[in-house]
């Protein structure tokens, strides 16, 4: 893939061609997710075909289909999509501003706190809020408030946010979080203590209309401030001091770029719970396949954790049937060796620390 | 005509002081070398320079640069404090190249240069043809076009130094801050990397700013030179001047001759060994 090149006109023609791969995989994986929708709508208990799902969210069919696909399956399906954008962009936008490999939306201890609101909920707060809702709002809230714990203690009067603090703030507040939230379970009834577990495990089950309605603000809002930042992202990767050097407000952009994450994180981990690992990968692997330029690699971390997400959740859906996996489990499951053959069967250099 | 003012910059690192009162003036079309041993303060200096570091008394000032594509509040003025220029038209003015740096993302070489692109481009425009053109210039320039499309991950430490120095050429910067800028460079690129400084110094009228411990190769490329020994400056002028067996010994505690020799046309020196104190 990488040769030497001889003259101007090669370079740029080179140039333009690795800009065109970006275009062609983008454009590849949006017909995907839009085939896919309607793929993984059609796909569960109840077999519907294509043409019968696109005529119930025409609002054309009978009423049994019109139930299965508008209350249960689309919402669901568009939660898992969304989610999975949400957080391999969130994970893209992290691990250049880390210029860390290993960096995930979760670093900053958002999913934990998250975990600890929607824990503290299903023991103790039930018909406090809207019911179905309750969870969500607590966890969001929770993730909202870890995020300002975070980051007044990392905040500085000189010199604002620094990075490493952030970090390490980061994985204490997780910690304590975690802690809270064993200390939660330890105290609950074992009912009580099951539908904890598994909302931690991650799963869009009785995702319906109203939780993704709800999440889509912060998710937009969370996105367009990492989308606004692309060209900052790539020169963030050079370390703080370079790219303000090179012309970067980089207070600026690394709050945008930090709030916008946990955006993100904060709305996904109220959606389905903890999903690990997705953040991780998605990143990963289009980075090995089209480079690090992030104007070309966000799009594509967005459309390509959308697809991933929903046929993963379709995947949990399906499987073993009358069960429903927990999503967060088969992310684990398919994504690991995954994402282990991709980085083995890549000649490329993806990463070096 | 760009120059540059430090006026009795003064900086700390909490006790210890490390620049204490540096003056000199330093005009266009000059490359100037800042000279010294190890813990001189020659890199805080340039620090102090490109506004990284605030001095704790003194200023550095920048007079006769160009406005165009600058921001507004400094339309109509001639000399500035560094630190009163905006992020963005700070780095259209300076460039600088650490002494080290590192990218653990695979960007190719052309992406990399294309950073230094940053602020005079919006998003829309960066991929323009004439772009594209100045940036294969630059590489052109700096020997590293043929490279281009490689992944930075896969230089060596020399050619990764001059694919940084080209982003900062993209920069189009006034002066430009060079730390240390041959280090990891064979000979032969070394000389070709100072070439072409004064080719640039002299084409685009740009004031280059060299720090090194190379006297060699100040005595050859640097018009002028500030030597510094514990954050004082022992001496400045002409290369030709400044540079004596005395102030080598001086400075640098090295038993020296130093001679006109006309197959270089400069100033040629022997490093005899370490002197002995007197």
């Amino acid at each position: 893939m990488q040769r030497d090149v001889h003259s101007a006109e090669e370079a740029k023609y080179l140039d333009r061609r690795r800009r065109r791969r970006g275009v062609t995989i983008a454009l590849l994986l949006l017909v995907a997710v839009i085939a896919m929708f309607f793929v993984c709508i059609s796909l569960g208990s109840t077999r519907i075909p294509v043409h019968d799902v696109w005529e119930a969210l025409m609002g054309r069919a009978d009423w049994g289909t019109d139930w299965i696909v508008n209350d249960f399956r689309a919402p669901r399906v568009v939660g898992a999509a969304m989610v999975g954008a949400a957080l391999s962009l969130g994970g893209m936008a992290m691990q250049a501003l880390f210029k860390n490999p290993m960096a995930s939306p979760s670093v900053l201890g958002i999913s934990s706190g998250a975990s600890f609101g929607a824990a503290f909920y299903l023991a103790y707060g039930t018909s406090v809020v809207v019911s179905g809702l309750g969870t969500v709002f607590c966890a969001f809230g929770m993730a909202m408030m870890t995020m300002i714990l975070v980051y007044g203690l990392a905040y500085r009067r000189v010199g604002g946010v620094q990075t490493t603090m952030l970090l390490l703030a980061g994985m204490a507040v997780s910690a304590l979080f975690s802690g809270l939230t064993s200390t939660v379970e330890f105290f609950s009834d074992e009912e009580t203590v099951t539908a904890i577990v598994f909302w931690m495990l991650g799963s869009f089950d009785g995702c319906g209309w109203s939780d993704v309605w709800m999440m889509m603000v912060p998710i937009i809002a969370g996105s367009v401030l990492i989308m606004i930042n692309l060209r900052e992202l790539n020169l963030m990767t050079a370390g703080e001091s370079k790219a303000r050097a090179l012309g970067v407000n980089v207070r600026n952009v690394r709050l945008m770029l930090l709030v916008g994450s946990s955006l993100l994180v904060a709305a996904s981990v109220s959606i389905c719970g903890v999903i690990s690992f997705v953040g991780l990968i998605i990143p990963h692997i289009f980075r090995s396949l089209i480079g690090p330029d992030h104007r070309k690699l966000a799009p594509v971390c967005l459309l390509g954790g959308a697809l991933f997400l929903m046929l993963v959740d379709t995947f949990a859906r399906c499987a073993m049937p009358p069960y429903e996996l927990p999503v967060g489990v088969v992310t684990s499951i398919i994504g690991a060796p995954f994402f282990l053959w991709i980085l083995r069967s890549r000649k490329t250099e993806i990463w070096r620390g | 005509m760009v120059e540059l003012d430090v006026n009795g910059v003064c900086f700390s690192h909490g006790s210890t002081e490390i620049l204490k009162g540096i003056t000199f003036s330093v005009g266009n079309g000059e490359v100037v070398g800042i000279l010294g041993e190890n813990g001189s303060g020659k890199t805080t200096l340039l620090r102090c320079i490109n506004d990284e570091y605030r001095p704790s008394h003194g200023s550095v000032i920048v007079s006769g640069f160009s406005h165009e594509c600058l921001g507004d509040v400094l339309d109509k003025e001639d000399s500035v404090d560094v630190r009163r220029f905006s992020v963005s038209d700070r780095a259209k003015i300076l460039a600088t190249v650490e002494q080290s740096s590192h990218q653990s993302f695979p960007f190719t070489v052309m992406e990399t240069v294309r950073m230094g692109r940053y602020s005079r481009t919006g998003i829309f425009d960066e991929d323009s043809d004439d772009e594209l053109d100045l940036i294969c210039s630059v590489m052109e320039d700096v020997g590293i076009l043929e490279f281009a499309d490689r992944s930075v991950n896969e230089l060596s430490g020399g050619e990764w130094r001059r694919v940084m120095i080209a982003q900062a050429l993209a920069q189009e910067p006034e002066v430009l801050l060079l730390d240390e800028p041959t280090l990891h460079l064979d000979i032969s690129h070394q000389f070709d990397l100072m070439d072409l400084c004064r080719e640039i110094a002299r084409k685009r009228d740009v004031l280059i700013v060299v720090v090194t411990h190379d006297l060699q190769l100040a005595a050859r490329y640097c018009d002028k030179v500030v030597v510094m020994r514990r954050g004082e400056i022992v001496s400045l002028g002409p290369a030709r001047e400044a540079i004596t067996e005395s102030m080598i010994r001086d400075v640098f505690h090295m038993d020296s001759r130093v001679s006109y020799d006309e197959t270089i046309d400069g100033v040629n020196i022997l490093l005899i060994g370490r002197s002995r104190p007197s």
